[in-house]
């Protein structure tokens, strides 16, 4: 167990190092530069321009700036944003707590809701499996942002139950402003997740031990909760845990909807002002969590089948 | 030797409260030569009514507030400031916000007039000489008075390489500032700068505590570190990614101008849906430039109003200096000819904006308005005539080079007007492409020819930070930062370098509006349109200047409640 978890850590450590250089290569090669963006393309005197581009080390080779970038983040200093003047880790810790809460209210829509409809339509054939079937399907289709626009038309323009924008204070009152996009993330994730329980479980319930089960006349629920459930669930997880961690990135489009302030708009204003440190600090603490959570995911699996736990050590 | 003193400056006085009204049904109509007389009530009193030909009518200020309104929301919608220190408040969103909690020499009033502010009076004895006598009384928000020390320190500031100053630029004929009398300062250039003094009234004037700035050094002006002026409003707390809140400044020296809403708070959505939502729903009270893609929800559907008011704003599409059909005069000419103008009122800018005769509009004009009014208005008209534009493009050859125009892939209005452009070529036989660039790389066409290169045109929207046309047309002299084409006409030069050493007014303009008919003959620069100031303000609010002026004045005291 402690050399697995051991092998991951190398492992994120590694993925973190080359994502790092890869992302600090493209955004030097990308055309486009912080000071430029910060004027808006006004005219600003050469001496000027000349004195910014050397505060911020623009002017210096790019090895030379990786390095002092990198030996930075090695001493836990993640640089100082161009464009906002301050420590990255402020900036990023501001907006972290939103993009968590958001992808946290939207993970449990997900499984819950997921999981919930798939084992009900795998369970109930007729007209409730046709039902969610066809929920999902249209779910499945439907992309983020067109499910915030109809959600925000309706609720929160429309009957005003709901804010038009923000991430809100104080818990209650994030939540709040929260359920709107945590809907609409969750949406197409929540759709997938019952196909794949519906799947799983319809393909469980016609194993042959399932059918050896009933046939000797062990109570139904029993099958289903030890043998059905059970062993449907390692699919559900692997996908539910991928399609969680892909929501942090991925919460981009529903951030820009609903004006939140997360770390997918973040990154996007980024990249588009070209404020390397911001852009690479976001991006290592997104490749991080991705490998946590799929890290989590791996040490559930002996949990959902003992069987497993062999497999994960060696 | 030239005095100027107090109020010699202007003709109001910088406490009056005289506000004059536009009608929005007179904002909204689209102004005629004959519409002249029907609209003078929206112009100041001392001056002649200004007015082009074919501009729409636009307000200078909305109806004045009666009490506070507790608390207006306000949004910015360019994004969060990056600094809210002066010397870093250079665009949008940081102007918007400085231009409430920081003052300088001078005060712009929203009919672009130049007033004394922290400085009560200006002496001019030679053309390299200014000297302020500073305003007495006047206490920063902690409380400790305003002093001459303060004011030599943060003009200063503007040249201290350290600090970097976007303003810099304004102070490049500066010899030295220094402190002549416990309540003097006096500045010596090192050449005549006809707009060296009038660049006070922006933020390259401000004025902050220097025994505040000297202490936070870098830190000032981010959220941690904060500001110490001597404005309406100052801040209480910048929610990181959130908000800025500000509050009213009760002990501000100017009792009569005491800001009319005890705490004001900007956020700030970016996105046009959103933020028009956001707008219909009440939960921002007010914005300028109000989303062009909301105009119709906002104007019919909305518990508020939307005003349309003098701008210093211009688009145009610049050339860079490719080769192309486009250095041929007689292409530009044609080009020019070819493109709907009212079309891109229509359809683009939702009837709020108007054609332009030359690269300045007419809201840029805060002085000799007269003369540039009657210049302007011996300008050719912006209409579109194909025929006169194909016969252009046969007596220059019928050229089949490609024509490159830049469409900026995430701002919606450059990718219409690309549009439009191309649409117009192709009526007249220009193959024009359109090339998408992410706004990162759009930015950098300012200020990097190789990166400008890539195109023969682009679109840019200006703004004169002063309400002086020299700013724009001072740019066509060779070697200039924006002069992308490196237009070169030796007329025009002359004028130019002549415009900007003379301090009378009227000559000045003579001057300007010379090389504005050169510049205009030669298409150095392809007018586009003149966008009015969008101004929304939700029926709850009223007084916010409807003019352009609020990225210099201290604009949202005048906000309160109706």
């Amino acid at each position: 167990m402690i050399r697995f978890l051991l092998g991951r850590l190398v492992g994120l450590l590694l993925t973190l190092w080359i994502s790092s250089f890869v992302v600090f290569a493209a955004l030097y090669l990308a055309p486009g530069d912080p000071i430029s963006f910060l004027t808006g393309g006004r005219e600003v005197s050469p001496l000027t321009l000349a004195e910014l581009r050397h505060q911020y080390q623009l002017d210096q080779p790019f090895l030379v700036r990786y390095a002092d970038w990198l030996g930075g983040v090695l001493h836990g200093h993640l640089g100082q944003s161009i464009v906002a003047h301050q420590d990255v880790s402020t900036l990023i810790g501001a907006r972290a707590q939103t993009s968590a809460l958001l992808v946290g209210y939207a993970a449990v829509l997900i499984i819950l809701g997921g999981i919930a409809a798939g084992t009900i339509a795998a369970l109930f054939k007729g007209p409730l499996d046709s039902g969610i079937t066809l929920g999902t399907t249209v779910g499945l289709a439907l992309p983020s942002f067109v499910t915030a626009i109809a959600l925000i038309s309706v609720f929160a323009v429309d009957v005003r139950w709901f804010p038009v924008f923000g991430d809100g204070s104080g818990l209650l009152d994030r939540l709040w402003h929260l359920t709107l996009p945590a809907i609409a993330l969750a949406v197409s994730s929540s759709a997938l997740i019952a196909r794949i329980t519906r799947g799983a479980l319809r393909e469980e319930l016609g194993r042959e031990h399932v059918e050896t089960a009933r046939s000797r006349g062990i109570p139904r629920r029993k099958i289903l909760r030890r043998h059905v459930l059970r062993n449907g669930m390692i699919p559900v997880t692997t996908v539910a845990g991928i399609t969680v961690a892909g929501l942090v990135a991925g919460s981009v489009v529903v951030e820009r909807a609903f004006n939140l302030n997360g770390l997918g708009s973040f990154l996007v204003q980024s990249v588009a002002a070209n404020d390397f440190p911001a852009v690479q600090a976001v991006v290592l603490l997104m490749v991080a969590v991705f490998v946590i959570l799929s890290t989590v995911v791996d040490l559930l699996y002996p949990l959902i089948d003992p069987r497993m736990a062999r497999g994960g050590t060696q | 030797m030239e005095r100027r003193e107090g109020n010699d400056r202007t003709t109001a006085s910088p406490a009056s409260p005289t506000r004059r009204l536009c009608s929005p049904a007179a904002a909204l109509a689209v102004g005629t030569a004959f519409a002249l007389t029907a609209v003078a009530g929206c112009a100041s009193p001392a001056r002649a009514p200004v007015a082009a030909p074919d501009a729409k009518q636009l307000a200078v200020f909305t109806p004045a507030a009666t009490h506070d309104a507790g608390k207006v929301v306000w949004n910015l919608p360019y994004g969060e400031p990056s600094s809210l220190d002066w010397t870093k408040a250079y665009s949008y969103s940081e102007n918007t916000v400085v231009a409430n909690l920081c003052e300088g020499l001078y005060r712009l009033t929203p009919d672009y007039k130049v007033v004394p502010n922290l400085a009560t009076a200006t002496v001019h004895p030679d053309p390299t000489t200014y000297v302020y006598t500073i305003r007495q009384g006047v206490t920063f928000w902690d409380g400790s008075p305003m002093t001459a020390t303060d004011v030599v320190y943060s003009l200063s500031r503007q040249l201290d390489p350290s600090v970097a100053s976007l303003w810099a630029g304004s102070y490049q004929h500066v010899k030295s500032i220094t402190k002549t009398g416990a309540y003097q300062v006096t500045v010596k250039l090192t050449k005549p700068d006809a707009l060296f003094d009038r660049w006070l009234a922006t933020a390259a004037g401000d004025v902050g505590s220097a025994k505040f700035y000297t202490a936070k050094g870098a830190a000032a002006g981010t959220p941690t570190g904060g500001e110490m002026c001597t404005g309406q409003y100052k801040v209480q707390s910048w929610k990181v990614g959130q908000s800025v809140t500000l509050v009213r400044n009760d002990a501000y020296w100017d009792r009569t101008r005491l800001a009319k809403t005890k705490t004001f708070e900007f956020r700030w959505v970016m996105d046009e849906a959103p933020l028009t939502n956001a707008l219909l729903t009440g939960q921002i009270d007010g914005t300028y430039d109000a989303p062009l893609s909301g105009l119709g929800q906002l104007r019919t559907g909305a518990p508020g109003k939307l005003w349309l008011g003098k701008t210093q704003q211009s688009v145009a599409l610049v050339f860079s200096t490719r080769k192309s059909p486009l250095q041929d005069i007689r292409i530009r000419q044609a080009l020019q000819l070819a493109i709907d103008y009212q079309g891109i009122d229509k359809q683009i800018y939702k009837d709020t904006a108007s054609p332009l005769r030359a690269y300045g509009g007419t809201g840029i004009w805060g002085y000799a308005q007269d003369m540039y009014s009657a210049a302007y208005a011996k300008l050719p008209a912006a209409q579109t005539d194909l025929a006169a534009a194909r016969k252009l493009v046969k007596d220059a050859g019928s050229p089949k080079g490609e024509i490159v125009i830049a469409s900026v892939s995430d701002q919606p209005l450059y990718s219409q007007l690309a549009t439009v452009v191309q649409d117009a070529g192709k009526k007249v036989g220009l193959n024009i492409r359109l090339q998408s660039f992410p706004t990162s790389t759009y930015t950098t066409f300012f200020s990097d020819v190789k990166a400008r290169s890539q195109v023969d045109a682009f679109f840019t929207t200006n703004y004169t930070d002063l309400p002086e046309p020299l700013e724009l047309y001072g740019t066509f002299r060779p070697g200039e930062f924006f002069n992308f084409g490196a237009y070169d006409n030796a007329a025009t030069t002359a004028a130019i370098n002549k415009a900007l050493v003379t301090e009378d007014d009227a000559q000045r303009a003579e001057f300007t509006v010379q090389a504005q008919a050169q510049i205009t003959k030669d298409v150095a620069v392809l007018p586009i349109a003149e966008p009015a100031n969008r101004l929304f303000m939700n029926n709850r609010i009223t007084g916010a200047p409807a003019s352009f002026v609020y990225l210099y004045a201290p604009w949202a005291a005048d906000v309160g409640a109706k």
